[in-house]
């Protein structure tokens, strides 16, 4: 049986479920997929940032055989919606169609075509000519803080702001003896997902049935709902195998526009996007610029801290409401401060749309306040560790603004843990290098959350059963992201049942036959929340189970053992019955069924840490940073499965040094994207990605399932400031514009000398 | 739709057939790794399509008496493994062990990256360098020597016509107290383009003297080419830290002539810094620049 920290399948490496079908290619994403009668659907983008569609001549297009039709505005409904919205009642900006007449961005939806085959639909698109009335555009979010002569958005160019804070932070910095404040840009980023954004919609009678590999079954069905104005019985969302997300396909962007080209070809239609369309015209991590001032008093103790973001919504409204207040949740969840003050103003720009990426404004808000701290520490003439160790929240902190409690938080031991590993004070006192190449560290903590407690309504209603073979299946809407979700749920509800995985059938989300989840694979709430659930569905079957169980064995409930598919009276041990005999003996005797359905709301959001380290040896000739070591210590709570946990660290690490070096999508005056493609949007390639070493900090959660907490997005936070202090470090400079790219190291050097 | 010919010569005759008809929108194809990727992206709708890669005379490398002779359809990767080349000509096995990928470089020729007549292409640097020379054919079968530098017109054009081909490339042996060394500077360790790159190949003598020197730059302007200034530092001087630090002058100084006031000059005029010791730890090993020479 379970006792703490002893368990039988908790904890242990077991392979995601379909890692055969994967590594031999068998499995079919949706782009794999064919149905008979299949079109293609290929999408038409604006290629300027800010215009009025004066025409689109389609004749050319309409007379390529093999084209079936074409849509634009002018064929399509007019109604407003707002992808980010993942549940009714929700109150959003709506400010998007599925094709419009006024382009906002390099990579606006203008038209797509639908062909029988893929190459004549990329040809027709081609052949599309449409006409601009262009206007001037906004690149700089900050021009759009006080320009207002052009409007993107009949509503105005600010599309959220909001000031929060507590204690009088205007006060502490007239007296303070030290202040330091820094402007720090971060960039937009890519998802870079293997798999770009691709549906399939499937019509059939007045029901369209949609094949996706999405984050939000519900989420999907919702938008396809109110964009296409169809009644939700109507749309049936089925979630596909994920080729990665990170993000990125958590809002319904193509499908919508999928089950419209179905529905009105009266055909099946797959949407597919290339890697350009993926990178101009889905989501993008918002970029961010911060203003952030600390004031300190001698002995390095925070008195206040004040953070003025401007957060680059792009051309949409989407989640720039969220995302600002996501940021500013973890902003007083990481230091104890008396006096701290966050404002943030989204601002809509000709840009590329912002959205969910990988942390949620977390690895924007800590790239900021995180590099400001080592200013801080260098500044007072403090170790950076001693600095951060003096001032972390410590476990059990309450949240200083009345948000959820912070849990049995372990950021101090995570960096404790990290210095130790990484070898810190040696070599942060280490005599600095003169010559080419120079080396230097750095470190940086983050937060981050475990699901919508406290914020918006967190619950998933599970189904589970028992067979008469002695199997379960275990019904709900969940996502595989590829993190290995499902194995996840066949290990929890193997530990609570005592039976082995290949006996547990878990499936994912469709909105026909799941029951309902308030928020799918967002804000790290799958392993907490979701795996909350499945513990819990699982305890409600194994007491039903041991409850009708004990009537046949005659004997207490107390006495029942349920161990490795076979129950028994524990005075008993001799007259074990397998698990399906005695289901079918319950079906007999009882006419009931072992099943159990249960709605489980999350009770807690606590705050999961890490803190990063990382050493870099910077050519200061060429400006290329090579990271020589990486340490990652999580604060875990309990690893369901070990080599998940790494594989998710060693993922969020790989996209945050994108972040911290190389990867922004660029843009000139005109909004004119140049990184189009992978081979100058440079994601960290194999050469140049480091080992990482990772300690995983196992103090159990009291609610998490196993004492389990979130790692997917944590693990993206800390790791851009910690690079970007470690080449600081190296060559003195005090660079503060993420990434720090060869070019931006080398103007760094050639100022610094000056 | 257009209509897209794909001709399949077997061997030169074959070959030299298809070349008669060749027209300007006719298209040689070695690995493909340029071609069909500027085909999908709507750059080039080549209405013939000649396809070398069933030529077999155009895949080996040969040794002459004084020259070596790389086949059009030999792949990067061949050239890059192959012991006599890594021997006698390391700038070029340096060069094409560094272009793109290894999926690139198993598919990709030499002849295709002149073709390309890429500013930045890494083989033409070190084949200019070392004075190679292009061994065409045409449709009239002709066999006939060019230089590389005449094949390229610059910025992506090339300097041929549709009806010849390129199907060796020639290089010249060193003499043996020669050497060469190629170095190129991409926006991260590898698979990447080339910011930055040139070859070297000097001649050293018994007093350890550099007696001839000859200096190619690539990605600083429409095409790859010579640094007359920066071969006359080299010349008649022992190759130490000081030279070194001559060397890096002179070429941040060629780099502020080639691209006056570029974006990117401020970049390239310090990153060549980097280029220039990285040459020089291959010509003349890491102790010259420690001052121990």
């Amino acid at each position: 049986m379970m006792t703490e920290g002893n368990y039988k399948y908790i904890g242990k490496s077991v392979p995601r479920h379909d890692a055969i079908e994967k590594a031999t290619g068998k499995i079919k994403y949706v782009g794999d997929m064919k149905v008979n009668g299949m079109l293609y659907a290929r999408l038409v983008l604006s290629h300027v940032a800010h215009g009025k569609i004066k025409s689109i001549d389609i004749s050319k297009a309409k007379d390529l055989p093999g084209v079936v039709d074409i849509f634009t505005y002018d064929n399509s409904p007019k109604i407003l919606y707002n992808a980010h919205k993942w549940m009714s009642g929700m109150d959003e900006v709506l400010d998007q169609y599925l094709f419009t007449d006024k382009v906002r961005f390099y990579g606006d939806r203008v038209a797509a075509v639908v062909a029988t085959n893929d190459k004549i639909a990329k040809m027709a698109a081609d052949l599309i000519e449409v006409e601009y009335e262009v206007l001037p555009a906004i690149i700089d979010p900050e021009t759009s803080l006080i320009e207002d002569s052009i409007k993107i958005h009949e509503r105005g160019n600010i599309a959220f702001s909001k000031t929060m804070g507590y204690g009088d932070v205007d006060k502490v910095f007239d007296k303070a003896s030290y202040i330091f404040e820094d402007k720090i840009i971060t960039p937009k980023q890519h998802h870079a997902a293997m798999e770009t954004h691709v549906a399939l919609a499937i019509p059939s009678g007045d029901m369209i049935t949609i094949y996706t590999p999405c984050q939000v079954v519900f989420q999907v069905q919702l938008i396809v709902s109110e964009a296409l104005n169809i009644p939700l019985s109507k749309v049936r969302v089925i979630k596909a195998p994920m080729g990665g997300s990170f993000g990125g396909k958590g809002q319904p962007i193509i499908e919508p526009v999928c089950a419209f080209l179905a529905k009105e070809t009266g055909r099946p239609v797959r949407l597919t996007l290339d890697r350009t369309q993926s990178i101009i015209g889905t989501r993008t991590r918002h970029k961010t610029i911060g203003t952030v001032k600390t004031a300190v008093d001698k002995k390095g103790k925070i008195l206040g801290r004040d953070l003025d973001i401007v957060i680059d919504s792009g051309a949409y409204h989407t989640n720039a409401s969220a995302i600002a207040m996501a940021m500013g949740k973890k902003f007083f969840r990481m230091y104890k401060m008396d006096n701290v003050r966050y404002s943030a103003t989204s601002v809509y720009t000709n840009t590329p749309v912002g959205g969910a990426c990988r942390g949620y404004g977390s690895p924007q808000l800590h790239a900021i306040t995180e590099l400001n701290l080592d200013n801080v520490a260098r500044g007072i003439n403090m170790d950076p560790v001693e600095f951060r160790l003096k001032n972390l929240v410590h476990p059990f902190d309450k949240d200083p603004m009345g948000g959820p409690d912070l849990g049995n938080g372990q950021i101090i031991e995570c960096v404790k843990r990290g210095a130790e590993a990484f070898g810190w004070k040696e070599k942060w006192k280490r005599p600095k290098d003169s010559g080419r190449y120079r080396k230097g560290v750095g470190m940086a903590c983050g937060t981050h959350g475990n699901g919508y407690y406290g914020a918006y309504p967190d619950f998933i209603t599970m189904d589970i059963k028992m067979n008469s073979n002695g199997e379960v299946i275990l019904n709900s809407a969940i996502h595989d992201m590829g993190c290995g979700t499902v194995t996840i749920m066949q290990q929890i509800v193997a530990e609570v049942l005592d039976l082995e995985l290949s006996k547990i059938t878990v499936l994912e989300g469709d909105t026909l036959s799941s029951p309902y989840d308030s928020a799918g694979t967002q804000a790290s709430r799958v392993t907490y929340v979701c795996g909350g659930a499945a513990k819990k569905i699982s305890e409600i079957l194994k007491d039903k189970f041991a409850k009708y169980s004990s009537k046949i064995l005659n004997c207490y409930e107390e006495d029942i053992v349920m161990e490795g598919g076979y129950i028994y009276n524990k005075n008993k041990p001799d007259k074990k019955v397998g698990y399906g005999d005695m289901v079918s003996n319950i079906y007999h005797q009882y006419s009931m069924d072992m099943s159990a359905s249960y709605t489980y709301s999350s009770p807690a959001n606590p705050g999961v840490y890490a803190a990063n380290f990382v050493e870099v040896e910077v050519d200061t000739y060429t400006g290329l940073v090579n990271v020589l070591d990486i340490v990652a210590v999580h604060d875990i709570g309990r690893a369901i499965n070990r080599d998940f946990v790494y594989g998710q660290v060693q993922g969020g690490i790989h996209l945050g040094l994108g972040m911290a070096i190389s990867e922004n999508i660029e843009l000139d005056e005109n909004g004119r994207i140049s990184t189009l493609n992978f081979s100058n949007y440079h994601v960290i390639n194999a050469p140049s990605m480091p080992d990482v070493r990772i300690i995983l900090i196992e103090e159990e959660d009291e609610f998490g399932p196993f004492g389990a907490k979130s790692v997917g997005e944590i693990s993206a936070v800390a790791i851009a400031p910690a690079t970007l202090n470690a080449i600081n470090n190296a060559i003195g400079t005090n660079i503060s514009q993420y990434p720090a790219t060869p070019e931006r190291i080398v103007e760094a050097l050639v100022k610094t000398k000056k | 739709m257009q209509m897209m010919k794909i001709e399949t010569p077997n061997n030169l005759d074959e070959l030299i057939n298809c070349l008669k008809n060749a027209d300007s929108s006719s298209c040689l194809l070695g690995g493909g790794t340029d071609l069909i990727i500027n085909i999908n992206n709507k750059k080039l709708y080549p209405n013939t399509i000649i396809d070398l890669s069933g030529v077999n005379e155009l895949k080996e490398i040969k040794k002459n008496g004084s020259s070596i002779s790389i086949g059009a359809g030999v792949t990067l990767t061949e050239v890059c493994e192959n012991s006599f080349v890594k021997e006698k000509f390391p700038a070029l096995a340096q060069a094409t062990s560094q272009v793109g990928s290894t999926q690139i470089r198993n598919r990709a020729t030499i002849a295709g990256n002149i073709g390309n007549s890429s500013p930045c292409a890494d083989t033409v640097v070190p084949l200019m360098a070392l004075n190679a020379k292009l061994k065409m054919l045409n449709g009239n079968g002709e066999y006939y020597h060019i230089p590389v530098d005449k094949a390229i017109k610059g910025s992506g054009k090339k300097n041929l016509k549709p009806n010849e081909a390129i199907i060796e490339i020639v290089i010249p042996y060193l003499k043996d107290t020669c050497s060469s060394a190629f170095y190129k500077i991409g926006s991260r360790k590898a698979v990447t383009i080339s910011k930055l790159n040139g070859a070297v190949v000097v001649d050293i003598n018994l007093n350890n003297t550099i007696v001839n020197a000859k200096v190619f730059l690539g990605s600083l302007g429409p095409k790859a080419f010579r640094s007359i200034m920066a071969e006359k530092v080299l010349m008649n001087k022992k190759p130490n830290k000081e030279l070194l630090s001559e060397f890096q002058n002179i070429l941040m100084k060629q780099v502020d002539e080639a691209i006056p006031g570029r974006g990117s000059q401020l970049y390239k005029r310090h990153a060549i810094k980097g280029m220039c010791e990285e040459l020089f730890i291959r010509l003349f090993g890491e102790s010259c620049i420690r001052g121990e020479i």
